[in-house]
């Protein structure tokens, strides 16, 4: 959700003018009526029927498509912020190794190579999209969250402690939210490439926007592929430009400091 | 006030405090000067149980700071650090009002202190609610100062609270910190290689090389007997 701009700067001039707002109608129109786009695909892919995929309505693979990669990147941040959080106590270092290995090999290893091992084992559908989306997400949500919290300068961390806050009170009240920014960079990464990467899931029966991009390329009808390719495209921007929106809701400075080093003296 | 008895602290099988001893009376403004390495800062930190004593016992108020819970006892001692460490993400006045919220203080009062404190600092109520990157370097060594006041502490530590600003900025903050001093008649343990500083604020000085005190004395006692070459070195022909 997008913050409805409150400042007087950010009049409703702005808020027409704004790149999310414009790319988001283009997505709905293209989602709900690409049908009526029907004749300029009859004309420029000549005699193949139908000239707009109609196995399934766009919006519904739309919603599958949203759902997935919203399940899956909800599991990714769980794990890969609480991770994160974990290998950066004290009591909890001793696990960084690990949880690093496991985010890397999920990242290094490719979603189809995840999809045809999760097959066998869970059959054909969603579950093993979500299960190779969400691992092959962990890793920039655990990397940017583990690199936030280290961002936090020394300074902070000692002054926080010895105003007498509770490790779990600098957690919250200065780890996480100078963290912050960074952890969200790391969800907008995942999210992007999950939006990208979940299309993978319909050559195993997940329904997504995918589904007619596979069906065009089995069937040879490249119109499908278009269709589906666009709407994916449109579909990654318009959450790529609201990620932007929610970024830009962190002034510069905020987590910058004017304060040298906390190099230990005496 | 504060009592240290037999401290020691060992890094790496070196004494970085070995064996200290030294009382601090109520009130008393004592600053631990001293070569970088000389164990100054550690003994500070030693007093709010950032750095825990491996052997000797330090005393707060009489009490064995170990039988104490170590964020109840950080709460009641204020603490100013060079590097500042204010908070980017807070308003100057959530900076100052840190430790009164952690006691749970109602928001009437918190904001009232926070007023008092701006005055008491001599900072613009305007930057009240100003993130600290648009500070200058007094102003935020101000804020730091006026956070580490804030739950009205009878105890002060400060490591070198002046050393990153410039002579001036500095001149005139060693003013507000000794007028401030005899105001509220704070308990201040000081740490500075500056001997101009120690010489300009300190009722005691605290002279230290290699994790022990050398010489323990008022500034002018300080000054017209000397008990040591390095002393000696460390006035650099002052007084005389």
């Amino acid at each position: 959700m997008i913050r409805a701009p409150r400042r007087s700067g950010m009049s409703w001039v702005a808020t027409l003018r704004a790149p999310v707002l414009w790319v988001g109608l283009v997505f709905a129109a293209a989602l709900l009526f690409m049908p009526a786009a029907a004749p300029l695909f009859a004309r420029a892919f000549p005699g193949v029927e139908p000239p707009v995929y109609a196995r399934v309505s766009f919006l519904a693979l739309w919603l599958s498509h949203a759902g997935l990669v919203g399940a899956a990147s909800l599991a990714a941040a769980v794990a890969g912020i609480g991770l994160g959080v974990v290998v950066t106590r004290p009591w909890g270092a001793e696990f960084r190794p690990i949880v690093e290995s496991i985010a890397t090999l999920g990242q290094a290893f490719p979603p189809v190579a995840v999809l045809a091992l999760a097959v066998p084992l869970m059959g054909f559908g969603a579950r093993p999209t979500l299960i190779a989306l969400a691992l092959y997400g962990f890793l920039p949500i655990v990397a940017n969250t583990v690199a936030g919290i280290e961002s936090v300068p020394g300074a902070v961390r000692e002054a926080a402690a010895a105003m007498g806050m509770r490790p779990v009170q600098v957690l919250r009240a200065v780890e996480l939210p100078l963290a912050a920014p960074a952890i969200l960079a790391g969800l907008r990464v995942s999210v992007i490439f999950g939006i990208g990467t979940a299309t993978v899931g319909s050559t195993v029966g997940a329904l997504t926007l995918g589904t007619p991009i596979i069906d065009g390329l089995v069937s040879d009808k490249l119109n499908f592929a278009i269709q589906g390719a666009v709407l994916v495209g449109l579909f990654a921007i318009l959450v790529d430009l609201i990620f932007e929106r929610l970024a830009a809701r962190y002034p510069a400075g905020a987590s910058g400091t004017n304060e040298g080093s906390a190099a230990r003296r005496g | 006030m504060i009592g240290f008895e037999h401290a020691i602290k060992t890094y790496d099988g070196r004494r970085a405090v070995d064996d200290l001893s030294l009382a601090i009376a109520p009130g008393e403004f004592c600053v631990l000067i001293g070569p970088s390495g000389c164990g100054k800062s550690t003994t500070l930190r030693m007093v709010n149980r950032l750095v825990e004593a491996d052997a000797g016992t330090i005393r707060v108020c009489g009490e064995d700071v170990r039988t104490l819970a170590v964020e109840a006892l950080r709460r009641r001692i204020g603490y100013v650090i060079q590097s500042v460490g204010l908070f980017p993400h807070w308003s100057v006045a959530d900076n100052i009002a840190t430790v009164p919220r952690l006691l749970g203080w109602p928001e009437a009062r918190v904001r009232d202190r926070v007023a008092e404190l701006l005055d008491l600092l001599r900072l613009d109520a305007a930057i009240a609610g100003r993130r600290p990157h648009l500070l200058s370097g007094g102003q935020a060594q101000r804020v730091g100062v006026a956070r580490a006041l804030a739950a009205d502490p009878d105890l002060l530590l400060m490591d070198e609270p002046f050393g990153a600003l410039d002579a001036i900025t500095r001149a005139v903050l060693q003013d507000e910190l000794a007028r401030i001093h005899k105001a509220t008649g704070k308990t201040i343990l000081f740490v500075t290689h500056d001997i101009d500083e120690a010489l300009r604020l300190a009722d005691t000085i605290a002279v230290m090389d290699q994790g022990r005190i050398v010489q323990c004395d008022a500034p002018n006692v300080l000054l017209a007997k000397p008990a040591d070459p390095l002393v000696r070195a460390l006035l650099g022909g002052r007084g005389r």
